[in-house]
């Protein structure tokens, strides 16, 4: 209740380098995404925001970067997400192979409360390009043995389903949302004067 | 503390209800400034000397508490009230409990309310809680400019049925209907949740002064109405009393 | 009383106790010689200012550009041209607090901010703060949450990281540092936003306050100046009418941001950090003045992990004095109501509405007006009572206090630099002398017309501690009265 805030969603991006993260952004904010960061710190950044039925929600999305040398970043960067979005290229059949390891990855780094039922969104990136090498029904398959984690088929240079790709994402992310639990029904204990040892001199930070 | 800023004092039901102040109400104590001089009025020499809380007089004292999201008006609908003034602009937040009492007249009875004015934050939710079960009546606000705070009062109402007594008096209000050009809410979609919920109702503007003291008085006349034995279990007889009362607005945004 | 200060010429304020938590240790108390002669050795000190922009833990190889990603308030000038902004984001990078701007718009940002935490954690090292050109990025990580200041203030990076702390504080005050942890452990990805609803208004209150007042820096509260006997008899009506309530811990009389006695339970002091927060508190609260209010309330630095409980109102209409009864028990507001209205008619009774009220409505003296003329401005804080004085503020300062409250800072930032602390510092510009002392006993921050000499200085300041001595009953609270 009371809340005025707009929710604010933290979405993860996995996936090979190559399998079109980055482009997928491009296409979704519909401007060049700079990729500033990501060379750097491991991880590029962009704002959303996505209506789901009446609500309006921010997407902060985290575009991580799939080389080695970020990956003891995982803990940091995973934690506290909303959902996760594991990107393969379909004509790359080893980008999706990885997605076992990038899911299993982020479990284990994000540590979330429930990993049953954590939400995750596949996307199949390069539907556009020939030859396919992982079909639908493969795709699928492998979604539905995740718990029936959503798949989608997209194109982010022919803007296909991207948009409806991250409407599911954004749906996914808050309904895990409003299943927080009340953190708040109970009254926190007060002070026991006996256990406050009491403080005098020798305080010595300032701050 | 926002100045009193002199354009709003139309007060409707000023004129027809008698409405006392208790004794150390500070609106009854002109405001010299403490100056060298100054005395202050007998009756609160004599407040003090007495030691007296008001409940001494014998009367039984009413309890109130205003609830609903926060920024919805409950202490600008206590203030003016109160106070008879509207606190124009960003009034700042309640913190915790408000505490203010106030002694009415109805039915040639004096009837006392300590009224408690809620935060609407989430993070005070756990405090007011211990003090619903006490409580003899609620005012329950929305804002009809914010449809969340009013989506939120099935939530407030749950959370009353859990934490208040029975036969608490509940009144649903809908304040701020001055603004009209940005309601969101209809005044019939307020009245059907309240019928659907079995309590009172109206729409209030602490800013004209529109349906406050009404809103006050309903409840004070309910409540002494039932202190003196007069309490049916089966109907709310607040609500028949508010709906031949309430002051209806002309505009036709209102009588949708 | 003041009978045992007496015995100290030089440490005008000090009493044989605290009702405050100092914040240094009070151990070379005895000790203490400050005397004259540490100025008279004083050497003109002419190193130059880099002193505060030296930090081993720069990370050079950070380049931090500001391209946009994404928002608009990076094309935005006004947004952009702030002195300094203020983030709080959750350790998983979800804004909590911008001080300028709808923190939704920015939410890039924060991920930003987090990353580079992250990324220097990863080599377990500590992110303190980046320079560029005149602006510092300054990190706070406090689990569960991360704090960043940019400034181009010019303030130090231990000054804006006390800062932070401050509203790291003003969050825990809140909530409690437990209840903080265990949200974040329940649920890492929680929005904070949803629990601080409203104290958004309070950090904005707190980093005004703070900017436009020495007591944060100097980490001490400034009394409302009343003779000693008007005092005393507060003091003593709240001890009368409080003594019997169980469970009552600290009674507190402010006004105007200023302290007019503060109450003790035996055994229990207050931290200066904790009193400013609950002067923010009051001064941030319109909402107080309309009625009597009972609210939870943490004071992190006396016990971070539960609420104290606050019957919070003012005296009377005709006296906008703000009394805070602070308890460990819940239901104690009737019983402190109570003893709240015997309070305000004892003191009434005795003339300290009155008292208060005059001490109010007169404007500070100047230091012209006290009979120093050459002097133009002064901070006097008593290091064994945590508390501070300063005349009114007269030319050339009146319409520009903030560039003397820089002064002070950088004179404070010298005095107090880890690497490199002085005693004594004496700057002489075209505008004005500066000088800074540090004692056992207490700090001093002089400003001076530009024309005065050392020796004159010398003189001056000699004269000076002897009139705030001669006040000091005034000034300070010297008694730390309990319950």
């Amino acid at each position: 209740m009371a809340t005025r805030k707009k929710v604010l969603l933290k979405v993860i991006i996995l996936g090979e380098s190559g399998v079109g993260k980055t482009s997928l952004m491009n296409q979704y904010v519909n401007r060049k995404f700079s990729n500033q960061y990501k060379a750097t710190i491991g991880a590029d950044f962009l704002t959303k925001e996505v209506q789901v039925d009446d609500r309006i929600v921010t997407m902060q999305i985290w575009d991580t970067a799939g080389q080695e040398r970020f990956q003891s970043l995982g803990v940091a960067f995973y934690r506290g997400a909303d959902c996760c979005v594991l990107v393969f290229d379909v004509t790359a059949p080893n980008t999706f192979k990885s997605l076992d390891s990038w899911r299993d990855e982020f479990l284990v780094q994000a540590a979330p409360q429930d990993p049953e039922n954590f939400p995750f969104v596949v996307l199949g990136n390069k539907v556009d390009l020939e030859p396919r090498a992982i079909s639908t029904k493969r795709a699928q398959q492998w979604c539905q043995s995740k718990n029936n984690i959503p798949y989608f088929e997209t194109s982010a240079k022919e803007a296909l389903n991207v948009e409806q790709a991250f409407q599911s994402i954004a749906r996914n992310a808050l309904s895990q949302q409003n299943h927080t639990v009340d953190l708040y029904s109970e009254l926190p204990e007060p002070i026991s004067l006996t256990k406050t040892a009491p403080r005098n001199n020798g305080d010595s930070c300032a701050c | 503390m926002a100045a009193d800023d002199g354009i709003e004092d139309e007060v409707f039901e000023d004129q027809h209800l008698n409405v006392l102040t208790s004794e150390n109400h500070k609106n009854s104590t002109p405001s010299p400034t403490g100056y060298r001089g100054y005395k202050p009025p007998q009756e609160v020499l004599n407040l003090a000397e007495s030691d007296g809380t008001l409940s001494e007089t014998g009367q039984e004292v009413h309890k109130t508490i205003l609830l609903g999201d926060s920024g919805v008006g409950k202490t600008s609908l206590l203030v003016k009230f109160d106070t008879g003034k509207f606190q124009q602009g960003n009034f700042a937040a309640t913190v915790g409990i408000g505490f203010t009492n106030k002694v009415v007249t109805v039915d040639d009875c004096k009837v006392k309310l300590q009224i408690w004015d809620t935060a609407g934050q989430e993070r005070f939710r756990s405090i007011t809680h211990a003090y619903y079960r006490d409580a003899h009546a609620l005012l329950l606000l929305y804002d009809v400019t914010n449809k969340t705070s009013f989506d939120n009062i099935r939530a407030w109402l749950t959370e009353i049925r859990e934490y208040a007594k029975d036969d608490v008096v509940i009144m649903l209000i809908g304040n701020k209907c001055d603004c009209n050009s940005e309601r969101l809410i209809r005044r019939e979609d307020g009245d059907r949740l309240a019928r659907e919920y079995n309590v009172a109702f109206m729409e209030t503007s602490a800013k004209m002064g529109l349906n406050v003291d009404l809103a006050f008085m309903s409840i004070a006349r309910e409540l002494n109405y039932r202190q003196n034995g007069n309490y049916d279990n089966n109907r709310f007889r607040v609500q028949d009393y508010v709906r031949e009362q309430t002051y209806a607005p002309s505009c036709t945004n209102c009588n949708v | 009383m003041s009978a045992e200060a007496e015995t100290n010429d030089v440490e005008p304020g000090a009493a044989p106790e605290s009702m405050l938590i100092i914040s240094e240790s009070s151990e070379n108390l005895q000790n203490m010689s400050s005397s004259l002669d540490e100025i008279k050795k004083m050497q003109p000190d002419n190193q130059d200012e880099n002193i505060n922009n030296v930090d081993p833990d720069d990370y050079d190889d950070i380049s931090c550009n500001t391209i946009a990603t994404g928002d608009d308030y990076i094309k935005d000038n006004d947004w952009l041209g702030k002195s300094k902004h203020i983030f709080v984001l959750s350790s998983a990078g979800k804004p909590i607090y911008s001080r300028y701007g709808n923190e939704d718009k920015f939410a890039s940002y924060f991920g930003v901010m987090q990353a580079l935490v992250s990324f220097v954690q990863a080599d377990n090292d500590s992110l303190k703060s980046i320079h560029v050109g005149n602006t510092k990025f300054v990190f706070l990580f406090k689990e569960p949450l991360i704090l960043v200041s940019i400034s181009k203030t010019g303030e130090s990076v231990s000054q804006l990281t006390a800062q932070l702390n401050y509203v790291f504080n003003e969050i825990v005050s809140m909530l409690t540092l437990s209840r903080l942890s265990q949200i974040y452990q329940q649920r890492r990805n929680y929005d904070l936003r949803r629990l601080l609803a409203g104290v958004e208004r309070l950090i904005d209150s707190l980093l005004d306050f703070s900017d436009s007042e020495p007591s944060f820096t100097l980490g001490a509260v400034k009394c409302l100046p009343l003779a000693a006997s008007i005092r005393d008899t507060i003091s003593s009506a709240i001890v009368q009418s409080c003594s019997k309530i169980k469970d009552l811990v600290f009674a507190i009389l402010l006004a105007n941001n200023n302290l007019i006695t503060l109450v003790r339970m035996k055994k229990y002091y207050i931290h200066p950090a904790d009193l400013h927060l609950i002067f923010n508190l009051v001064r941030a609260s319109e909402s107080l003045k309309s009625a009597e209010s009972w609210t939870p309330l943490c004071l992190p630095r006396f016990d971070s992990g539960g609420f104290l409980y606050g019957h919070v109102s003012y005296l009377s209409e005709d006296c906008q004095a703000c009394l805070l009864l602070l308890t460990v028990d819940r239901e104690a507001f009737f019983t402190l109501s109570e003893a709240k209205q015997k309070i305000v008619e004892k003191l009434r009774r005795a003339n300290c509405l009155e008292g208060i009220n005059e001490s109010l409505n007169v404007r500070e003296e100047t230091c012209a007006e006290t009979g120093f003329p050459e002097l133009r401005h002064y901070l006097y804080k008593c290091k064994s009572t945590a508390q501070f004085y300063q005349p009114g503020v007269g030319a050339p300062y009146m319409s520009d206090y903030g560039r003397l409250l820089t002064l002070y800072r950088r004179a404070h930032q010298r005095l107090h630099s880890t690497s490199r602390p002085l005693k004594l510092l004496y700057e002489k510009s075209s505008d004005e002398v500066l000088l800074a002392w540090d004692t056992k006993g207490f700090e001093l921050y002089v400003v001076l017309e530009p024309s005065t000499d050392k020796s004159a200085t010398i003189a001056l300041i000699g004269k000076l501690l002897t009139w705030i001595k001669k006040q000091e009953d005034r000034l300070f609270h010297l008694n730390a009265p309990t319950f």
